[in-house]
């Protein structure tokens, strides 16, 4: 940890104090999640636009921080998850469509999309997951077919797509030819005929706002397909596999956040024992953080392989469950109904499992990258 | 079918191990330490159940608010831990 990440981490601490006052309403009315514009965070500094667009970054140690890499992220966002991962997540930017955009777009594209998210807060969506096939691209049905006169027809549904009620603009895979190659991503505003986005009711994360998004003949154009000239081995899956290696060092960072919170909660407010019986936690936090640095450094140097950001996510993941759990067990009976931040935790913790990947799928992944020696020493790079 | 795939069979026996457990703790008399015992693999079965629902289980509508509903009784009626061993 060098002097910068260690300022860097302090700001981010006393910039979370600032979502304190919302915590438990945000999560009882996920409605209210635009509200947290007012809570005095800077958001437009936080939400990782590209430098051109946002001329007034925070600074830090004389540096300006556009929090647009995955080191930069993990620091921050994990401490702004110790006071509430849901409201991390509802905030307005172009977070994981906004790399795809960075990755595939054409300049007119990328112009439209981050122009409109530094003008106005704009909530973004990745349409990945289906509700029959989750995120395996060989079952995917939403599709984009030719409408005879030049442009294009986008049908089909896409679930547990956070932030999507609320958004704005985002990225929709969808097939476009048969195949593995055949899928593609399309640049989409929501306000689209044909396009419908409706909130799902969630146990944990409910600031996130999870939903469902329905397109029926939604009408397209050239310019909203992203990628349409590069070869066909660098379009829709290639964006998505390292979409989801660049974020997933984030999300264990969230995780990480959560498990922090819930083990200082106990230590601080639960029976003198509490510290005692969580006595390997300090550790364990220790670890998966070094862990989840590691992992987002690799994610800044090459998106492509994404071997120790499964391993964050697995551990990261473990720990925010186990710790989560653990916490409220200090407490005794009743702990959840009197403590509703302990509860919120334990809620919280559950979605970590499963966005961007469960730890089944980080297991396969982990093992495959170790088997073929992309687990080498991280602290020589 | 997907319970055919090794990982996931990984995962079931994981839950059928600790739904396992809490049938033998409570096989004669059960006393307070086995009972809080009880409930806390029933949290272990759960979250190993919630893994295999993936998103799903995160929906209120769901399989996850039976489980949910499980934890909350279990943390309600459960008897405090106890330190120590046999």
């Amino acid at each position: 940890m060098t002097e910068f990440h260690s300022a860097l981490r302090g700001l981010a601490r006393d910039l979370a104090d600032l979502l304190r006052p919302t915590v438990l309403t945000v999560d009882r009315d996920p409605s209210l999640a635009p509200t947290l514009l007012d809570s005095g965070l800077p958001w437009r500094q936080l939400m990782g636009l590209p430098a051109e667009y946002n001329p007034e970054p925070l600074r830090v140690c004389g540096r300006p921080v556009y929090l647009d890499t995955a080191v930069e992220q993990v620091i921050v966002l994990e401490e702004l998850a110790r006071v509430d991962a849901g409201a991390v997540l509802a905030q307005p930017g172009p977070s994981m469509s906004g790399f795809v955009v960075s990755e595939l777009a054409d300049r007119a594209q990328y112009e439209r999309y981050f122009s409109r998210l530094a003008d106005q807060p704009t909530w973004t969506f990745f349409g990945m997951t289906e509700p029959n096939h989750g995120s395996d691209p060989a079952g995917m049905s939403t599709a984009v077919r030719t409408d005879g006169a030049g442009g294009y027809l986008l049908s089909g549904t896409k679930r547990f797509v956070g932030n999507g009620a609320r958004a704005g603009i985002g990225v929709v895979f969808a097939r476009r030819r048969p195949g593995p190659l055949g899928i593609g991503a399309v640049l989409l505003e929501t306000d689209r005929p044909g396009f419908t986005g409706i909130g799902l009711d969630t146990l944990g994360l409910r600031a996130l706002q999870l939903s469902e998004l329905r397109m029926q003949d939604v009408p397209l154009t050239d310019d909203d397909l992203l990628g349409k000239d590069r070869p066909a081995t660098q379009q829709g899956m290639w964006a998505a596999v390292r979409t989801f290696n660049r974020y997933r060092p984030v999300v264990s960072s969230l995780a990480l956040g959560v498990a922090q919170a819930a083990y200082d909660y106990a230590v601080t407010h639960g029976p003198g024992r509490a510290a005692d019986r969580l006595a390997g936690y300090p550790d364990r936090l220790r670890g998966t953080r070094a862990l989840v640095l590691a992992a987002a450094r690799s994610a800044d140097r090459d998106p492509a392989d994404g071997t120790l950001a499964s391993a964050a996510k697995i551990r990261a993941t473990q720990l925010a469950e186990q710790v989560t759990l653990a916490a409220v067990d200090c407490f005794g009976p009743g702990a959840r109904w009197d403590h509703p931040l302990l509860d919120k935790y334990a809620r919280d913790a559950r979605a970590f499992e499963f966005m961007e990947g469960t730890s089944t799928i980080q297991r396969l992944n982990l093992a495959q990258g170790y088997l073929q020696g992309r687990l080498a020493d991280d602290r020589a790079a | 079918m997907t319970l055919n795939l090794p990982p996931v069979r990984v995962l079931l026996a994981g839950a059928a191990a600790a739904i396992a457990e809490a049938h033998a703790l409570l096989t004669g008399q059960p006393d307070e330490a086995d009972l809080h015992r009880v409930h806390r693999v029933l949290d272990e079965a759960g979250r190993v159940c919630l893994h295999l629902f993936g998103a799903t289980g995160f929906l209120t509508d769901g399989p996850g608010s039976e489980i949910r509903v499980a934890e909350l009784l279990g943390d309600t009626y459960s008897p405090p831990s106890t330190v120590g061993s046999p």
